[in-house]
């Protein structure tokens, strides 16, 4: 693999790592090196993604990425995966941030997204020597990067105690600002950005609580996506998913009018017109650029 | 004096005839067996001795040989007392002289001289028509059972003296007849239903789907989501047993001993199996010193259910890969190697995670990713390739189970027997029954695609990057729901469906 290796003294070595404390000594970076002076928001949560979480990661990332500001992230399961795919869906640039060396790509389940990451012109970075393994003491000061090359961090779902905290703490450290999404008080992925919005960080509940703290992407133009046109036969299911995904159980309690198997035959053609997706268990909801 | 007495003895579901010879000689009273015994047989001598003489027969302590021929294939089974009493009261001469070429004797003898039943009298008895036995005397609980064979006289016996008293025809024996029609004449209904099953309709349609074709089935959902309920009740729309089947599933309950009861002479219902997860591979396909027949063998003709399959372990797993293509199991050991069919329609069900509930609108799932995949990884891709049918089970919500009518077994089950009925038409001279049975031959011969649903089985191949594997599925099931609607040649909409029934090949 083809690395390039950025000094402290570097002229690519960003200013903005320069300025937190215990600045990484070195970058290993892959792909495409520029994105490292754009601005961008670190998109951040839970390994273990709830249903919650994966609905506002996609409504936030998508409006991020729509307006072509780099979401950076750490590449982990869950959350960071979810941020970095929308990113690549709406094609916006992505930041990677590994843990790891970049010949011990980890987790391992996330190599399909690496690669996407880099065909798609995105980058990925690390303080690693290429053939570090995964260690669990030193995997979260990487956080500290993302922290520090972002311009504020979007917190999405943490636990009571997790990584998202560390970086949060970072933040703090760094005086980055800190959005989070709340969310119920028993939910045990919502501890955490619960508590961060109590003890001071910005209560997001639209794009724009974000974007009105940053002038410069105040005047960034949304990329207007084009809705396909439904066909006739296909709207009625349509207009059920457009409210909530639904099982096919449910589907079918609300159209009266056809039998299963005419439902089934729908469902099969709208999933080959990428109208709607079938989730594995989940039921079917609309694919994100006809919502 | 010399004495020749026959008796059947399996060898898997085929019978050999064994000719008991008993030979008295005057010298020091003994008892000798041979002829290859094993232990049950052997002791016997025991029992005999016992029984003769609490009879109120008298016993002559006298040199008893006893001779089992073939001489060269092992016997076993407690089955043969009856035939070496009977061989050693005729050597004695307590038995008047007559010819009992055409008998053959079973049963087990108790001390105080009743014949106890046995297993495996029907398949001997049908074997036993093959040699030419015209008569037969079994146990008495046994008698129903083996009258199924017609053309036999069974009689029933219910201790020694009875049998000793027919042969010197003391007295009269009747003959036992059953009345075949009246074990399928259905004189109760099914106690399990899918009327009882609200909604869940897709699912109901894919099990209709997959008792027309014979195809094997995986449920897929959240706990409590109905899938054991929906699965027991898949042999209510299986077509009726034909006299056939239902013998050659008999047959093979008849060896493992599971015929319980007079009333159950011949079992007129597809079986139903569901081993619970800890079972063996030997348990699941058969096994033992001389193999006797496994749960898949249990299941021949009807449905074996594997509840909570990644629950299973990997080998018992991986042994059902032969039988579900074959259809039928050899099982070799040191005692014998032995062949049983295993035609059974396989519908399995699990979680989508270990935790149950992803996806579900119900309860948060717990588990992350990797536990995930882990755990549906527990399923080898080749045997989920057997599967053709594989279907998410959605949760149902309490309010949506409330006043909803669901179509009864009785409604659905007339269709699947009209879907069948054109495939035995279709299939008449090529030695298969069903859609499931189609090699690539034949589904290249009776799945040819129109253009429209050659566009969209492209479509749907680019989409969701099918397997070759998973092409030959879904023609197989296209045929299957053609059928079911009546039509000659497959069209889009059954292709559409088709495709839904594949929900872990897209994911």
């Amino acid at each position: 693999m083809k690395y390039i290796k950025i000094d402290y003294k570097d002229n690519l070595y960003p200013e903005k790592l320069k300025k937190i404390k215990n600045s990484p000594k070195q970058l290993y970076a892959i792909g495409n090196i520029d994105l490292l002076k754009e601005d961008m928001i670190a998109i951040i949560g839970t390994r273990y993604i709830t249903n919650y979480g994966k609905k506002y990661v996609k409504k936030f990332a998508k409006e991020i990425a729509l307006r072509n500001i780099t979401i950076i992230s750490g590449m982990a399961l869950g959350t960071d995966a979810e941020a970095h795919k929308i990113a690549l869906k709406y094609n916006s640039p992505t930041i990677a941030v590994l843990g790891t060396g970049l010949n011990n790509i980890y987790p391992i389940e996330n190599i399909k997204l690496f690669n996407d990451i880099l065909e798609s012109n995105g980058l990925v970075i690390t303080e690693c020597l290429p053939d570090i393994e995964y260690n669990c003491k030193v995997f979260p000061k990487r956080n500290r990067i993302i922290s520090g090359l972002s311009n504020g961090i979007l917190v999405i779902e943490a636990g009571h105690r997790s990584g998202t905290g560390i970086t949060v703490k970072y933040a703090i450290e760094q005086k980055k600002p800190i959005f989070a999404i709340p969310g119920k008080l028993d939910d045990t992925y919502s501890v955490g950005t619960n508590r961060f919005i109590k003890e001071g960080a910005n209560l997001v509940t639209d794009i724009s609580d974000i974007l009105n703290f940053y002038p410069q992407f105040l005047n960034k133009k949304r990329k207007s996506i084009s809705v396909k046109k439904v066909k006739s036969e296909y709207l009625e299911i349509y207009n059920l998913l457009k409210n909530k995904s639904c099982n096919i159980e449910e589907i079918n309690r609300n159209i009266k009018n056809k039998t299963i198997i005419e439902i089934t035959n729908i469902l099969t053609m709208m999933e080959l017109d990428d109208i709607i997706i079938k989730d594995f268990g989940n039921g079917y909801k609309l694919k994100e650029e006809n919502a | 004096m010399l004495s020749n007495i026959k008796t059947i003895a399996l060898q898997g579901l085929d019978g050999i005839i064994i000719t008991i010879e008993v030979d008295i000689t005057e010298g020091m009273p003994s008892w000798e067996i041979v002829g290859l015994p094993d232990a049950s047989i052997k002791e016997s001598r025991e029992r005999i001795k016992s029984a003769i003489k609490n009879s109120g027969i008298e016993f002559f302590n006298k040199k008893y040989i006893v001779n089992l021929s073939p001489a060269d294939i092992r016997k076993e089974g407690a089955m043969l007392d009856l035939p070496i009493a009977v061989g050693v009261l005729a050597s004695t001469g307590i038995l008047s002289e007559g010819e009992f070429n055409d008998t053959i004797f079973i049963g087990e003898l108790a001390l105080d001289g009743s014949v106890r039943k046995v297993n495996g009298v029907l398949p001997i008895c049908i074997e036993a028509l093959k040699y030419g036995i015209k008569k037969v005397i079994v146990p008495i609980e046994n008698a129903n059972e083996a009258a199924v064979v017609q053309n036999l006289e069974v009689y029933g016996v219910s201790n020694l003296i009875q049998v000793v008293n027919f042969l010197n025809k003391k007295i009269n024996l009747q003959r036992t007849i059953v009345d075949i029609e009246k074990f399928f004449k259905k004189t109760e209904k099914d106690i399990l239903n899918f009327s009882e099953v609200s909604g869940q309709e897709n699912v109901k349609r894919a099990l209709e789907v997959a008792a027309a074709g014979s195809h094997n089935c995986l449920l897929v959902g959240a706990p409590g989501s109905g899938k054991t309920m929906m699965a027991r009740r898949v042999t209510t729309i299986l077509p009726d047993l034909t006299f056939e089947e239902s013998l050659q599933i008999t047959k093979i309950h008849s060896i493992a001993g599971k015929i319980k009861g007079e009333n159950e002479a011949l079992i007129t219902r597809r079986p139903f199996r569901s081993p619970h997860h800890t079972i063996s591979p030997h348990g699941i396909i058969g096994g033992g010193k001389i193999p006797k027949p496994g749960e898949i063998s249990l299941a021949h003709n009807g449905v074996l259910f594997l509840d909570e399959l990644p629950e299973f372990s990997r080998n018992t797993l991986e042994v059902l890969r032969g039988p579900l293509e074959d259809r039928v199991v050899t099982i070799s050991r040191v005692g014998a190697s032995l062949s049983y069919p295993c035609n059974f329609m396989l519908i399995a069900s699990m979680n989508p995670c270990p935790c149950g509930y992803y996806g579900s609108s119900e309860k948060e799932c717990t588990c992350d990713e990797r536990k995930r995949n882990m755990y549906r990884a527990r399923i080898s891709g080749p045997l989920l390739d057997r599967i053709d049918i594989q279907i998410d089970v959605p949760s149902v919500k309490y309010n949506n189970f409330k006043n909803s009518v669901s179509e009864s077994s009785e409604e659905i089950k007339s269709r699947v027997d009209k879907a069948r009925k054109i495939q035995n038409e279709r299939y008449n001279n090529l030695g298969i029954f069903s859609n499931s049975e189609l090699t690539p031959k034949l589904i290249r011969k009776f799945c040819t695609l129109n253009l429209e649903s050659e566009n969209i089985m492209q479509k749907a191949f680019e989409k969701f990057k099918f397997s070759a594997r998973a092409y030959s599925r879904i023609l197989k099931l296209a045929r299957t729901i053609a059928d079911l609607d009546g039509k000659e040649n497959i069209e889009a909409v059954h292709i559409t469906e088709a495709i839904q029934y594949r929900c872990l090949d897209k994911s």
